[in-house]
């Protein structure tokens, strides 16, 4: 104890590799996240996808959390040696070949407007827009799950069109609903949780995102193309 | 179990004999609704022998609490400070086995006397480590 | 089968959690101090991840509603059975209808209440801990509350435990010399410079130097530590990633987050460190309102720390047995 004592005295750095367009740092003893360092895009993610199916294979990798376009591996132990770790997770990225996913086609009925669409308003009048011409960009777009995560089965989804990017609220939704169909900056969604919620709300959706007592508890999965489908507009 | 009956002085003889043999000082015994308990005060040729051997609840008598296996005796938890950590009343102490303790103790509606080893002893299987006196 | 009789809130069943899933958005959940929840099952001859109750809110106080074995590990909250004291950390049997009753922590702030055979509720995704965030595992998805009634697991191979009890040397002080003593009163806490660490610039320096206080906004998703802010010198737009419990985030006010046994499963604030993995159950036994400091360790000292750990529980698990075997050989 006396050792770890007097290292406080020395300049201390973080154990990082940078190369070849990742990057590779340490979360604690036992958690390693790989970022992609170049575009947020899909042809980053597809990358990302190839590598966690290659590392989920490691014998000492405890779990595989893709991010976007980065990837947390939690291993079983912690390793004696990060560089070499970080210096095996750099050369299966150099090797991961682009896969696209094969997903399902998920479509989801939405009511647009309507009592949980609180920040339709906030958002026609940053984007210029009238209600109906976001909501009508809205369903028209096709997105992809690029990810999984924060709360049980909730995916994050790519393929926003700018013209209705909105900002993460500062001051969060303290009680949202789950089931409002979220748009978090150039992110969309649907909450799977009631809470607090700093997402900007144009809809609802009925469907259940995540039943835990399934084979297949998430009912996305990164890769699937997801279409909303206005079952009805209400503005 | 066996059938001794162990107010019968034979049997006592015999255990006395095997008690001197092993170079224990003492062992009590307590079996259905009898007891019995030899102490040797001085081990070798002039061993005094002290024998108490009753029905069980003899009233008044001391006895002794003998180590139900080997260890290392502590009277007390030795990983806790004494503020933490109640530790039943009865019990006379400790024996530390690796990480494990097993605690001894006094025996129903008994008390603690007085240690008869040290803090951090090896005792063996049988031996003596404390003496207990009826509660009051 | 066992019913509580009283309990405040924020008592739930866990077990070593349910890693595996934060791919899909789950909270690995799990024992805040899973070494006491392992020497607990090891004492009992349980399986070492068998789900018990974790206490943290008292007083608590259950009914045995069937013969059984029990022992509470993790915090010393004075343990009473019909009234009269138990050792801490001190294995017992129990006849049915005895009742056992945790008062307030006198060392440490919760408590585990292993029961050989392990708490019998449904498991959800691989483990039977409580994902209060989720609603499920556990006991409905939720805290405990009075009038549940838990059923116990089988015992694969019971030990037959001693009438005076079994217990075990305290894991503080059996690994006194793997842990690092406390500075000033402060607990201190081994950590490894994480991604955003270099752009903290000389904040850096203050976030290892300066002790910091864990907030009452804390609980088992993460600690809100209080002291003086630390700030990137420019401003960092984070893609989301996953994160892992003991990872110290800090968010725009300065004042680090550690991410607990209920951590979110992702995040975006830049982290400066991460807790090694065989420090997270001192963590887990901090007090809200007591101090901590941060001190740097390499992964080689972590694994080492780990491995010391890993020894200590298979050295109960192993000794308890013998202890058993051999006073049953005796009898």
């Amino acid at each position: 104890m006396n050792a770890s004592v007097s290292q406080m005295t020395q300049p201390v750095e973080a154990l990082t590799l940078d190369r070849n367009g990742a990057r590779v740092s340490p979360i604690g003893s036992r958690a390693f996240l790989i970022e992609a360092t170049g575009e947020f895009d899909l042809a980053s993610q597809r990358r990302i996808w190839a590598l966690s199916r290659a590392v989920e294979l490691w014998s000492d990798t405890l779990e595989i959390i893709p991010g976007m376009t980065n990837l947390l591996v939690v291993l079983k132990l912690t390793p004696e040696d990060p560089e070499a770790l970080a210096l095996r997770l750099l050369e299966a990225w150099e090797q991961a070949e682009s896969i696209d996913l094969v997903g399902r086609m998920i479509e989801i009925d939405v009511t647009y407007g309507g009592e949980h669409a609180t920040d339709l308003a906030a958002l026609c009048d940053r984007s210029g827009l009238s209600d109906r011409e976001v909501v009508r960009i809205h369903y028209e777009g096709t997105y992809r799950v690029f990810a999984l995560g924060s709360a049980p089965g909730f995916g994050y989804l790519h393929g926003l069109d700018p013209r209705i990017y909105m900002p993460r609220k500062t001051v969060p939704s303290l009680n949202m609903a789950r089931g409002c169909l979220t748009i978090g900056g150039m992110q969309t969604g649907v909450a799977v949780l009631t809470g607090p919620n700093g997402w900007n709300s144009i809809g609802f959706a009925e469907l259940q995102m995540f039943d835990p007592m399934s084979a297949t508890p998430a009912v996305m999965a990164p890769g699937d193309t997801v279409r909303f489908v206005p079952a009805s507009i209400e503005l | 179990m066996s059938k001794l009956d162990l107010i019968d002085p034979a049997v006592i003889e015999q255990l006395t004999a095997a008690l001197q043999a092993a170079g224990v000082d003492g062992i009590e015994i307590t079996h259905a609704d009898q007891s019995l308990m030899i102490r040797l005060a001085n081990s070798g040729k002039d061993a005094v022998r002290q024998v108490l051997s009753d029905k069980m609840g003899a009233a008044g008598a001391t006895a002794f609490v003998n180590a139900p296996m080997a260890g290392e005796f502590w009277p007390s938890d030795p990983s806790r400070t004494s503020s933490s950590g109640t530790s039943a009343a009865d019990t006379v102490g400790f024996l530390k086995v690796g990480p494990i303790l097993l605690p001894v103790k006094a025996g129903p509606s008994k008390r603690l006397r007085q240690h008869l080893v040290e803090p951090a002893t090896i005792v063996g299987f049988g031996d003596a480590i404390a003496e207990v006196e009826p509660e009051a | 089968m066992m019913e509580i009789i009283q309990t405040g809130p924020f008592n739930t069943v866990q077990d070593l959690g349910r890693p595996g899933f934060r791919n899909i958005g789950v909270t690995s959940s799990g024992a805040m101090d899973p070494l006491a929840l392992k020497v607990g099952n090891s004492l009992l001859g349980n399986e070492i991840g068998a789900a018990a109750l974790e206490i943290q809110t008292y007083p608590f106080k259950l009914r045995f509603s069937k013969a059984a074995a029990f022992v509470v590990t993790g915090a010393d909250c004075g343990a009473l059975i019909d009234g009269r004291p138990v050792h801490p950390w001190c294995a017992l049997s129990v006849e049915a209808g005895q009742i056992l009753e945790l008062g307030q922590p006198r060392i440490g702030t919760r408590a585990y209440i292993c029961i050989a055979g392990g708490i019998d509720v449904a498991t959800v995704m691989g483990s039977r801990s409580t994902s209060l965030r989720g609603a499920f595992g556990g006991r409905e998805g939720r805290y405990l509350i009075t009038g549940d009634a838990l059923q116990l697991g089988e015992v694969s191979s019971p030990l037959n435990l001693p009438n005076a009890g079994l217990s075990v040397v305290d894991p503080a002080y059996a690994l006194a010399d793997v842990y690092p003593a406390h500075d000033d009163g402060a607990l201190v806490v081994r950590a490894i410079p994480a991604g955003e660490h270099a752009l903290f610039g000389a904040d850096a320096e203050r976030f290892w130097s300066q002790t910091w206080k864990i907030s009452t906004q804390s609980d088992r998703t993460g600690y809100r530590l209080m002291g003086e802010p630390i700030r990137p010198t420019t401003p960092v737009e984070m893609r989301s990633h996953g994160v892992v419990s003991g990872v110290v985030q800090v968010p725009p006010s300065g004042e680090p987050i550690i991410q607990m046994a209920d951590a979110n499963t992702a995040g975006g604030y830049p982290k400066i460190a991460g807790v090694i993995e065989a420090d997270l159950w001192r963590l887990g036994q901090a007090r809200i309102g007591s101090r901590l400091r941060f001190v740097r360790a390499t992964h080689a000292q972590a694994a080492e720390a780990e491995k010391a750990v890993t020894v200590f529980v298979e050295d109960v698990r192993r000794t308890s047995r013998m202890v058993c075997g051999a006073l049953q050989a005796m009898s």
